[in-house]
């Protein structure tokens, strides 16, 4: 099975860092730059694990977050960001992410992270969803 | 008609009698002197018929005179008991028929003596003396001359005992005049009760009338001398009477010597005969009166009576003769009712205005303007500053309240009329407490005083620093926050590259220690960063010449961050 992950950060070196990382894990990366484009990649094909910046321009993470829940209930989303607090946690375990991490984060910490998501949705039983 | 020297000294005697009498009715001040100038006409009159009596050769003619010299003769004693009466300021104690009813022997007495020859009640017989130096009638007393005799005794008798009470009661001034009017009463008397007693140096011839007019020159001589007539009477009577003060003379037995109309009206007893009363029973109703005199000392009682309404200020002063010892009191009482009714009403505006300083929550010093002196604090003051009023009051305000020295007073010295201006109390602990001070000037009768108004703002100043002190944490963790979120990115960036060019390099390649060296410190940078995300206070700590934050002391501990 094709261990798809959808990378959304605003910054071009932090997209770049993670798509390199997670493409030696053997997963297959999609990046976005933006909210807007990542929801264009979800309509486009079915990915059940996701790390996204919280900072964006325009549509933020946590937003963009809520908007994908809506649909997809059972996709691993992580959030990842440059700084936020206990409110910050809250208002994301709020909006639907599964786990927080804070930059600058270890290249390990986010492969286990992935191999962790896609291990989680194997024993779920859950491969995709059906596009529209 | 033999005008021996006799009836020359009786003419003489009669005309001073008439000369007194004539200058008293002239000169009276008192209506209680009225009897004196009669007394005085008829003794002149007596003295006058006598002297023809004895100048008389012929029986018929020397009987008529000593018939006609009976009017004088019986109403002199009467006379003489009511001038003294008079003299004693008794006469109004007297119901109007009394001095009536006393000449009614006299009265029967000349009629007696006119109607004589029909009955001879008054003389048995009468008969010419021939064995002195000039014939003198010689009579022979009946049961009606000695009813007059008698009567007219008593009259003298009870003149003089009055006489005696006046000498007794007397201060030293008017023992004098009534000791020499005893003395003057005195000598008729003494010469009466020699001829009655058959001791008779010029034969049948009556000394009284000589005796009398002694007496009227003793009682001129007090006249004279002491103003007699003008003062005794007038002062006794007419203060008493006219005085606002209720006026209540004690003897010794605490008995009820004299009162005047005042005090009769103030304790209610108009009616009741008092004088010579226990005071315990005159002053029955009002028990306080009682025990006042009882004491017996100098002392002074208020009373408050009802029906209507007053306040009676009383006043016992214990009276003492020349030995000290207690000859009675003198009871004082005034109605002091409008004073006292002007004074509650002072005291309750007084008190109004105590209750309205006391209930201000603020705390307020009233300062005497001239000494800087304080003269009052209220409580709120007193709770401010720590000590009790007495501490406060009488200090200087600088001691406790005004930045200003001495001399440097904002609204003294520098003649503000009003001061509004943040400053300190430093309380008795030495404590500065921050306070917000309104100095306002004021004038009462003609004393300036300075009203200070203090509102602590302790609480104020501590919420304006924890205000400051939060919005500063605000902009701090603010500005870390945004310092977090723009450094991490490329920190992220840094340390992703760095980890994957260590993944590209074999584990000898001579690149790879400096590529981990970068990478530690980039982990150093990244500690920073969380440091500053963990930010909870606002510590500095020094650097070079300023201040800069300091980062370890200002951050929530890992220990910490397990609470949330």
């Amino acid at each position: 099975m094709t261990q798809t992950i959808l990378v959304v950060d605003d910054e071009a070196p932090i997209r770049d860092v993670l798509e390199k990382t997670l493409t030696r894990a053997g997963c297959e990366v999609r990046v976005a730059a933006s909210a807007e484009e990542a929801l264009e990649i979800l309509r486009r094909e079915s990915i059940m694990v996701m790390l996204l910046d919280l900072h964006l321009s325009g549509m933020d993470g946590v937003a963009l977050c809520e908007r994908i829940r809506l649909d997809n209930p059972v996709a691993v989303i992580y959030a990842l960001t440059g700084y936020t607090d206990l409110f910050g946690l809250l208002e994301c375990r709020r909006a639907g992410f599964d786990d927080f991490f804070t930059k600058p984060v270890s290249l390990d910490t986010l492969r286990e992270a992935a191999e962790d998501a896609f291990e989680k949705l194997e024993r779920w039983g859950v491969a995709g969803y059906e596009l529209v | 008609m033999f005008m021996n020297p006799y009836a020359w000294s009786l003419v003489a005697a009669a005309l001073v009698s008439a000369a007194l009498g004539g200058y008293v009715w002239k000169h009276r001040a008192s209506a209680r002197a009225r009897a004196f100038p009669l007394l005085m006409l008829s003794l002149s009159w007596w003295s006058l018929a006598y002297g023809m009596e004895v100048a008389s050769t012929d029986p018929d003619i020397a009987m008529f005179w000593a018939i006609a010299e009976y009017p004088g003769i019986a109403s002199s004693p009467v006379l003489w008991l009511l001038f003294t009466l008079g003299y004693a300021g008794k006469t109004r104690r007297l119901s109007r028929p009394l001095p009536g009813a006393l000449f009614l022997v006299p009265l029967t007495t000349v009629t007696l003596v006119v109607t004589n020859p029909w009955h001879h009640l008054y003389y048995r017989g009468a008969a010419m003396d021939s064995s002195g130096a000039f014939p003198l009638l010689a009579l022979t007393p009946g049961p009606g001359y000695w009813l007059h005799v008698v009567y007219s005794y008593l009259c003298l008798l009870a003149g003089t005992v009055v006489l005696f009470s006046v000498w007794l009661r007397s201060s030293r001034l008017y023992r004098r005049q009534a000791g020499i009017m005893l003395l003057g009463a005195s000598v008729p008397f003494a010469s009466n009760l020699l001829y009655l007693a058959g001791i008779r140096p010029f034969g049948h011839l009556d000394l009284t009338p000589f005796a009398f007019t002694a007496t009227g020159a003793a009682v001129a001589f007090g006249l004279f001398r002491y103003g007699l007539f003008d003062l005794v009477p007038l002062a006794h009577g007419v203060l008493l009477k006219n005085l606002r003060e209720g006026i209540a003379v004690l003897d010794g037995e605490r008995r009820v010597v004299e009162m005047n109309p005042a005090a009769r009206r103030m304790i209610g007893t108009d009616g009741r005969p008092l004088v010579g009363s226990w005071a315990s029973r005159v002053f029955a109703g009002h028990p306080a009166l009682v025990a006042l005199i009882r004491d017996g000392v100098e002392a002074e009682r208020e009373l408050e009576l009802q029906d209507p309404a007053r306040v009676l200020e009383a006043r016992y002063s214990p009276l003492v003769g020349e030995g000290e010892a207690p000859l009675g009191g003198l009871l004082v009482l005034r109605d002091v009712t409008a004073a006292k009714q002007a004074e509650r009403v002072l005291r309750k505006g007084h008190e109004r205005l105590e209750l309205l300083l006391h209930a201000l929550p603020q705390a307020i010093l009233v300062i005497d303007a001239k000494s800087h002196r304080i003269v009052d604090a209220n409580p709120q003051a007193c709770l401010l500053i720590g000590l009790p009023p007495d501490r406060i009051v009488g200090r200087r305000c600088h001691s406790f309240v005004c930045r200003f020295r001495e001399g440097d007073c904002p609204i003294t010295d520098a003649g503000k009329h009003l001061d509004r201006s943040e400053g300190v109390v430093v309380t008795a602990e030495g404590e500065e407490v921050p306070v917000l001070k309104t100095v306002l000037p004021i004038d009462v009768d003609g004393e300036e005083w300075l009203i200070e108004s203090i509102s602590d703002i302790t609480e104020l100043k501590r919420a304006e620093k924890e205000r400051v002190e939060k919005e500063k944490l605000q902009a701090l963790v603010e500005t870390a926050g945004a310092v977090c979120h723009e450094m991490n990115q490329p920190l992220m960036a840094v340390s992703g590259y760095g980890e994957l060019a260590l993944m590209g390099l074999e584990a000898d390649h001579p690149v790879r220690p400096e590529v981990q060296k970068a990478l530690e410190q980039v982990e150093r940078m990244v500690e920073i960063t969380r440091k500053l995300a963990r930010i909870t206070g606002y510590r500095t700590k020094d650097y070079l010449s300023g201040k800069i934050l300091d980062i370890d002391s200002s951050t929530r501990t890992e220990e910490s961050d397990a609470a949330f």
